[in-house]
C-alpha cells in the first residue's frame, strides 16, 4: 500500500473542462474470523480499493466514485464526475475545493502489529473468546475477531496531497446461558486501533455474567426513576439525539433546535464535550479529514455553554469560517460535517459511587432502537435490553424490555445529577456513565400513567370487586385522628395536633416518630381499636353508595377488605350503619390473615387472596381499589387490575409507582372507568 | 454485461488446490443519487461497486476471500487465499454441510422499459426540483427531495455447474419536510420506489405525494405525543410491514434460529400468532424486491412462515437447511462480493383478510392508528422477541372515529404477544421496497420487500415522550 500521484487524473479532468478537482482514495485490507456456537464459521481475508472524485465546473458540482478494478477505471470516474458536474445547476454557496491540505504530525493510529499478523491469528482470537466464555459457564452463539488497516489520501487540483496510513481491531462476543428454565443472553464488543487493547478476557468475563444475570432479567413498573447510563450507550444516545444538532450542515439547514444558540448555556454547567481527534488510539482519531483539512482539538460545549458548531470546508466558508476538520466523506457522496471523536469529559465519581447514591433508579447497559432518539427534536429515547434496577444504593434486580423517553435538552440542563469518570467509546463518542433523575421509564402497569383522556380500552366487566374500606368506601379521617392519637397516648408519645396530623398522613409519616421496636406492636394496637367508636363526622364517600349498587345490579360480587384487625360482625355492624352492607357479599379484615404475610404494615396479601379462594375468583376477574400505597402492591403482586383512588390523600405518582395499574380521583370515577356509572 | 474475467479458470484452480467444493460471486452495483433542498441542487453523485468474492470449502472448513480487482492474477491469488483460510480454520471450523439443490444455469431480470441511467441528468434534475418545490408553503422550514437509481447484476457461479445471473433496476423517490411552529420542529417523510424503469418515474404523482407530506408535517408538528400506556391500535400496512419484518421475519431466519438467537426456536408447528394471521416470504411480489433466485444459485418462491397462526417453516440456506432439517428456501443472500452469504428475508409479508380499513378502525373504542409516514424503523433483539419501532404520524381514535392527530409514537413489545393479540386484518395488501434502505444485519445491508394489510392488534405498548 502506497499513496498515489493523481496528477495525471487531475489535470484529464481539467482537460475534460473542469476548473477544480478533489480526489479520494482509499485502499484496505481486512483479516477476520467469525464462530457460531463454539465453533470456527470461517476465515476471511478481503482487499479492496476505491475511489471518489469531486469535479468542479465554475460552481457546478458533480460527484463519481467507484471499486477500483484497473487504471482505467479511474479515469472513467473521473469522466463521469464532469459529465455530472457540467449539467447540474449552478450552487450559489459554492466557494471553492478545499485548500491549505494539512495532516496533524505524530498521530498514534497505526499499529505496526498488523503487518506480522495472519489469518491465523485471527482465529486463534476469536477462538480464544470462545473458550473463555465456555469457562466461564456460558454458550458461546458467537464470536469475530477482525483486523483492518488502510490508506486513506486526499489529493486536489491546486497541486496538494494528504495521506495517512491507520489500523482498527474488533472482537465482539455473544453468550447466552440457560438457567432453571430461563434464557438471558449479552453481546459486547471492544475496538481500538492498537492491538494490545483487546483484552478477551475481559470482554468475556463482562458478556458471561452480563448473560446469567439476565436469566433474571424483569421489567420495572412504570413511573419516573433516576436513570443512569454506563458510558457506552450513554454516549450512542448523545450521538443520535444530540450531536447531528451541533452539525453547521444542520443548522445552516433549519433542521437543529441549536439554531442560534452559540454562547448561550444549553446545559448544566458540569457538560463540556471536547472534540479531541488527536488521543492516542481512538477509533475516532484522525490526522485531516475528509476535505484533506488538518483535525482540530477544541470545545464544542464548554461548562454548558455552546461554543461552535462544527463544520467543513464547504458550511464553514459558507459563513465565511475556517473548517474545524469535521468533513466526513464516503467514496460516493458529497462530504458531510460529522463529530470526528467527542469527549464528553468525565467527572470524579465512580459507576459504583454513583450507584451507592441512588435511591431508586435503573442503571441501563444496553438498549435497542437508541438510535430511533430525534436529534430535530432533542428527543432520546430506547428500550432497555440490559440493565439493573437500584434500590437504596444497591442492585436490586436485572431490568429488560422496559422504554426511556426524554428530552436531551431538558435532562442534560435541569436533570443532570452525576457524571463518572470511566470513559468507554462508541463510535465517534467516548462518555462517561451519567445520571439523570425524573426520567420517565415505561415498563409494566403504564395504562394511564400520565392524565390523559384515554381509558383502559378492553375493560371488560369484571366478576368481582374488591374494595378497600377506610378512606375509600368510608371518609374515616376524624375517627383515624382520635384512634391514632389515643394509641400515642398509651404507648407514650405525644399527641398531635389536627394540623400536623393530617400533614403527616399525606405524606405518609405517621409512623415518624415511633421507635421501631414498638411500632408493630403500635400499628396493631391501632388496628384493634378502630371499631371501638364511630365519629359522627364520618361519612360515605360520594359515589359509593351508587357504585355498590349498580354492581349488585349488575351482579358482580363485592367485597370489602379493610386493614382494621377486628371480627368481620364489626365491619357488617358498621356497613350496616352506612346503609350499604345489603350491597356486600363479603367482608375480610386483617383479623384473619396470617401475621408472618405483613410484609410491610397494611400489606394484606393474604386476606386478599382468602377472599378471592372462598369466591372462587382468578385474578383476571377481579378489579381491587384502594387508596393506600401497600394495597397498590397487594394488588400488582397478585396480578389484579388495581385502581387507586385519591380519596386516601396519598399522590397520584406514588401510587403508581407502588403499582396502581390506573389512578383516579374517586369511587365515582371508578364506577365511570368501570362503564357501572355514567 | 461488460467484460467479466474467466471465472473457469477460478474455479479449475480451486479444484487443483484440493477444495470440495468452491463458489464464485460477481457483483456489480450501481447507484446515482439526486437530492434537492429547498429548491437547489445539494447532490448529484453516482458509484459501484464491482468485485469478487470466493468461497472455498475443503475438509467441511470454509475459507472466503474477496477483491476489487478483475485482474486474473489477482483473482488467482484471492482463490489461493480462501483455499489456505479453509485449511488454516480446519481444527477448529464446524462441519460444514450443504443441502443439495438443483444447478440452475439462467439469467433473469426485473422489467423495465427505460433504464434510468440513461435519463440525461438535466432531466431528471428538473423533475425533482419541480417535486421539491411543490412541497413549499408556510410553516415548511426544510424540504429535502431526493432519488436513487440502483442497477444490480448478481452472478452466481459454483464448481457444481451452477450458473445464475440476475439483474434488477430500482428506481424511486423520497421527500422529507420538516415543518416548525412556536419553537417545534418536526419531520414527516415520504418514498416510494419501484423494481421498474424510469417509466415509473414518469407515472407516479410525486407532486402530490412531496405535498402531503408537508401538509402532514404541519399538522403534526401541533400533534401532541400520546402518553406511554397499552392501547388497542391499528396499524397501516407500510408500518406492519416493517414491524413484521423486524420483530418476527428475522428471528425466523435459519442461521438465528441455528445460533439459539430466535424466539422463534422449537416453535415449529406451534400457535405463534392469532389464527387470522399468515405470513410468507417470497421472490416476486408486486411492488417488491425482485428477487427471483438468492446468492446460492436457489430459486426462491413463495415460503409459507405462518399458516393460519401457526409457525411453519424458518427461511433457509443450503447450510442451515441441512443443520435445521428443512428444504432449502432460497434465502441466502449477501450484500455484494465482498461478503459471504447470510439467511435473509426477501418479500416478507402478511396475507390479506377480509376488513376494509374502516372496519378496522370502527372497532376501536380508544386507541391509536400508527401509520408509517415518518417512521424511521425499528430495532428488535431476535433472542427475546423483543423490539422497538417508530412510528410516523398516528391519530387517535375514539368510538371508531380518527379524532385527533399524535406524533412521537414508539411501538415495543413482545412480538408474539402482538401477533397472538391481532383481531382484524385488512384485506388490501400493499407491499413496497425501498431503492434507499434496505435491511441491515451483522454489518451487511440488502434490499428487501416488506408489507401487509392493516392489521388490529388488542394489545400494544406505546412509549411516547
Amino acid at each position: 500500500m502506497e499513496p498515489k500521484d493523481f496528477d495525471r487524473e487531475i489535470k484529464y479532468a481539467e482537460k475534460l473542462g473542469a476548473t477544480e478537482v478533489d480526489i479520494l482514495w482509499t485502499l484496505g485490507e481486512k483479516y477476520s474470523a467469525s464462530a457460531v456456537k463454539g465453533k470456527l464459521n470461517s476465515g476471511v481475508y478481503s482487499r479492496g480499493g476505491a475511489i471518489g472524485v469531486r469535479a468542479v465546473v465554475g460552481k457546478r458540482i458533480g460527484i463519481a466514485g467507484g471499486t477500483l478494478e484497473k487504471e482505467e477505471d479511474v479515469m472513467k470516474i473521473v469522466e463521469k464526475a464532469v459529465k455530472v458536474a457540467k449539467v447540474s445547476p449552478e450552487d450559489p454557496d459554492w466557494n471553492s475545493i478545499p485548500t491549505g491540505l494539512k495532516a496533524k504530525k505524530g498521530l498514534e493510529i497505526y499499529d505496526k502489529k498488523f503487518d506480522e499478523l495472519s489469518s491465523e491469528d485471527l482465529i486463534e482470537i476469536a477462538m480464544r473468546g470462545v473458550e473463555l466464555l465456555k469457562e466461564k459457564g456460558t454458550l458461546p452463539i458467537s464470536a469475530e475477531a477482525s483486523a483492518f488497516r488502510s490508506l486513506i489520501q486526499v489529493a486536489n487540483s491546486n497541486g496538494e496531497s494528504v495521506y495517512s496510513f491507520g489500523t482498527y481491531f474488533a472482537l465482539s462476543l455473544f453468550a447466552k446461558v440457560k438457567e432453571n428454565g430461563r434464557e438471558g443472553g449479552y453481546s459486547d464488543y471492544q475496538d481500538s486501533r492498537r492491538f494490545s487493547s483487546l483484552d478477551p478476557e475481559k470482554l468475556a468475563e463482562k458478556v458471561a455474567k452480563r448473560a446469567k444475570d439476565s436469566c433474571n432479567a424483569k421489567r420495572v413498573d412504570t413511573g419516573k426513576y433516576e436513570v443512569i447510563f454506563e458510558g457506552r450507550i450513554g454516549g450512542r444516545l448523545l450521538s443520535s439525539a444530540l450531536f447531528p444538532a451541533m452539525s453547521a450542515e444542520s443548522v445552516q439547514k433549519n433542521r437543529s433546535p441549536l439554531k442560534g444558540k452559540v454562547g448561550e448555556r444549553i446545559f448544566s454547567e458540569n457538560v463540556n464535550f471536547l472534540e479531541n481527534p488527536h488521543r492516542p488510539w481512538d477509533p475516532g482519531s484522525r490526522p485531516f479529514d475528509g476535505d484533506g483539512k488538518e483535525t482540530k482539538r477544541y470545545y464544542l460545549v464548554k461548562e454548558g455553554i455552546l461554543r461552535t458548531y462544527y463544520y467543513d470546508d464547504y458550511t464553514a466558508k459558507k459563513e465565511g469560517k475556517e473548517s474545524t476538520g469535521n468533513s466526513h466523506r464516503s467514496i460516493s457522496g458529497k462530504p458531510r460535517p460529522w463529530i470526528n471523536n467527542v469527549v464528553f469529559e468525565p467527572g470524579d465519581a465512580s459507576l459504583e459511587e454513583i450507584i451507592q447514591e441512588t435511591k431508586r433508579g435503573v442503571l441501563i447497559c444496553s438498549s435497542i432502537g437508541y438510535w430511533l432518539s430525534n436529534p430535530v427534536s432533542g428527543q432520546m429515547s430506547g428500550t432497555i435490553s440490559h440493565g439493573y434496577l437500584i434500590s437504596n444504593g444497591e442492585i436490586a434486580g436485572v431490568v429488560k424490555g422496559v422504554a426511556f423517553a426524554d428530552n436531551v435538552y431538558e435532562a442534560l440542563k435541569e436533570r443532570l445529577i452525576a457524571i463518572g469518570k470511566e470513559l468507554e467509546h462508541s463510535g465517534s463518542v467516548l462518555c462517561p456513565p451519567y445520571k439523570i433523575s425524573g426520567m420517565t421509564l415505561a415498563g409494566d402497569r403504564w395504562e394511564n400513567f400520565i392524565s390523559y383522556p384515554f381509558i383502559f380500552s378492553d375493560m371488560k366487566l369484571p366478576k368481582a370487586i374488591i374494595l378497600d374500606l377506610d378512606m375509600t368506601l368510608l371518609d374515616t379521617l376524624p375517627r383515624f385522628f382520635e384512634i391514632y392519637n389515643r394509641t400515642r397516648e398509651k404507648f407514650g408519645l405525644k399527641k398531635l395536633s389536627k394540623e400536623d396530623f393530617i400533614k403527616r398522613f399525606e405524606e405518609d409519616s405517621l409512623s415518624e416518630d415511633i421507635p421501631q421496636e414498638v411500632l408493630r406492636e403500635f400499628w396493631r394496637e391501632f388496628r384493634r381499636r378502630y371499631c371501638d367508636f364511630i365519629s359522627e363526622e364520618d361519612h360515605l364517600i360520594p359515589g359509593a353508595l351508587e357504585l355498590l349498587k349498580k354492581a349488585k345490579e349488575k351482579g358482580l360480587r363485592v367485597i370489602v377488605t379493610t386493614g382494621r384487625e377486628c371480627l368481620p360482625e364489626k365491619i357488617w355492624e358498621e356497613l350496616e350503619y352506612f346503609g350499604i352492607a345489603e350491597y356486600v357479599d363479603g367482608v375480610y379484615t386483617l383479623a384473619m390473615g396470617r401475621e408472618e404475610d405483613e410484609k410491610v404494615l397494611f400489606y394484606r396479601r393474604s386476606i386478599t387472596e382468602l377472599a378471592m379462594k372462598e369466591f372462587n375468583l382468578k385474578p383476571e376477574d377481579v378489579v381491587f381499589v384502594a387508596d393506600y400505597l401497600p394495597d397498590m402492591e397487594c394488588g400488582r403482586d397478585l396480578g389484579i387490575y388495581t385502581i387507586g383512588v385519591l380519596t386516601g390523600k396519598k399522590r397520584k405518582e406514588d401510587l403508581y409507582c407502588h403499582g396502581a395499574s390506573v389512578v383516579l380521583k374517586d369511587i365515582l370515577e371508578v364506577g365511570r372507568h368501570l362503564g357501572l356509572l355514567r | 454485461m461488460e467484460e467479466v474475467p474467466d471465472f473457469d479458470k477460478i474455479l479449475d484452480k480451486a479444484s487443483k488446490l484440493g477444495a470440495d467444493f468452491c463458489e464464485i460471486r460477481y457483483t456489480f452495483d450501481k447507484y446515482e443519487r439526486i437530492s434537492i433542498d429547498n429548491g437547489n441542487l445539494s447532490e448529484y453523485s453516482s458509484s459501484y461497486a464491482r468485485g469478487v468474492g470466493i468461497k472455498a470449502i475443503k475438509g467441511g472448513s470454509v475459507g472466503f476471500s474477496s477483491t476489487t480487482s478483475l485482474l486474473l492474477s489477482d483473482l488467482l491469488e484471492a482463490v489461493e487465499r480462501a483455499v489456505k483460510l479453509a485449511e488454516a480454520g480446519r481444527k477448529y471450523s464446524k462441519k460444514h454441510e450443504f443441502e443439495e439443490r438443483p444447478t440452475e444455469r439462467v439469467t433473469v431480470q426485473s422489467d423495465f422499459r427505460e433504464n434510468p441511467f440513461d435519463v440525461p441528468p438535466e432531466e431528471k434534475i428538473e423533475i425533482m426540483k419541480a417535486i421539491n418545490s411543490s412541497a413549499e408553503m408556510e410553516g415548511i422550514k426544510s424540504r429535502i427531495t431526493v432519488m436513487g437509481n440502483e442497477d444490480s447484476l448478481r452472478l452466481y457461479l459454483s464448481s457444481d455447474g451452477a450458473e445464475v445471473q440476475v439483474r434488477t433496476i430500482t428506481t424511486g423517490i423520497s421527500h422529507i419536510s420538516i415543518a416548525f411552529e412556536s419553537g417545534k420542529l418536526e419531520r414527516v417523510s415520504d418514498s416510494k420506489s419501484y423494481c421498474r424503469g424510469y417509466e415509473f418515474i414518469r407515472e407516479h404523482d410525486w407532486e402530490k405525494m412531496a405535498k402531503e407530506v408537508s401538509e402532514i408535517a404541519k399538522k403534526a408538528v401541533n400533534a401532541r405525543c400520546p402518553p406511554p400506556g397499552t392501547y388497542s391500535a391499528v396499524i397501516s400496512p407500510r408500518l406492519i410491514g416493517l414491524l413484521l419484518h423486524e420483530a418476527f421475519g428475522h428471528a425466523s431466519e435459519g442461521d438465528e434460529v441455528y445460533a439459539e438467537a430466535s424466539v422463534l426456536k422449537g416453535m415449529l408447528g406451534k400457535k405463534v400468532a392469532s389464527e387470522i394471521v399468515t405470513i410468507y416470504d417470497e421472490g416476486i411480489v408486486e411492488g417488491g424486491y425482485f428477487f427471483p433466485y438468492d446468492d446460492e444459485g436457489v430459486k426462491k418462491g413463495r415460503t409459507v412462515v405462518v399458516d393460519k397462526g401457526i409457525l411453519k417453516s424458518h427461511l433457509t440456506s443450503r447450510e442451515m437447511a441441512k443443520e435445521l432439517s428443512l428444504p432449502v428456501t432460497g434465502n441466502a443472500r449477501a450484500q455484494n462480493f465482498s461478503y459471504d452469504v447470510l439467511v435473509r428475508q426477501t418479500n416478507f409479508y402478511m396475507a390479506p383478510g377480509d376488513m376494509s380499513e374502516e372496519e378496522l378502525i370502527e372497532g376501536v373504542k380508544e386507541g391509536i392508528y400508527v401509520t408509517e409516514k415518518g417512521s424511521r424503523g425499528g430495532e428488535v433483539n431476535p433472542v427475546l422477541g423483543t423490539f422497538t419501532f417508530s412510528g410516523g404520524f398516528s391519530w387517535r381514535i375514539k368510538n371508531g372515529e380518527l379524532v385527533e392527530p399524535l406524533r412521537g409514537v414508539t411501538l415495543s413489545g413482545m412480538i408474539l404477544d402482538v401477533l397472538r393479540s391481532v383481531d382484524g386484518v385488512g384485506k388490501e395488501v400493499v407491499v413496497n421496497t425501498s431503492v434507499f434502505g434496505g435491511c441491515g444485519k451483522e454489518g451487511q445491508r440488502v434490499r428487501v420487500g416488506v408489507g401487509g394489510p392493516a392489521v388490529r392488534v388488542r394489545r400494544i405498548t406505546i412509549g411516547g415522550m
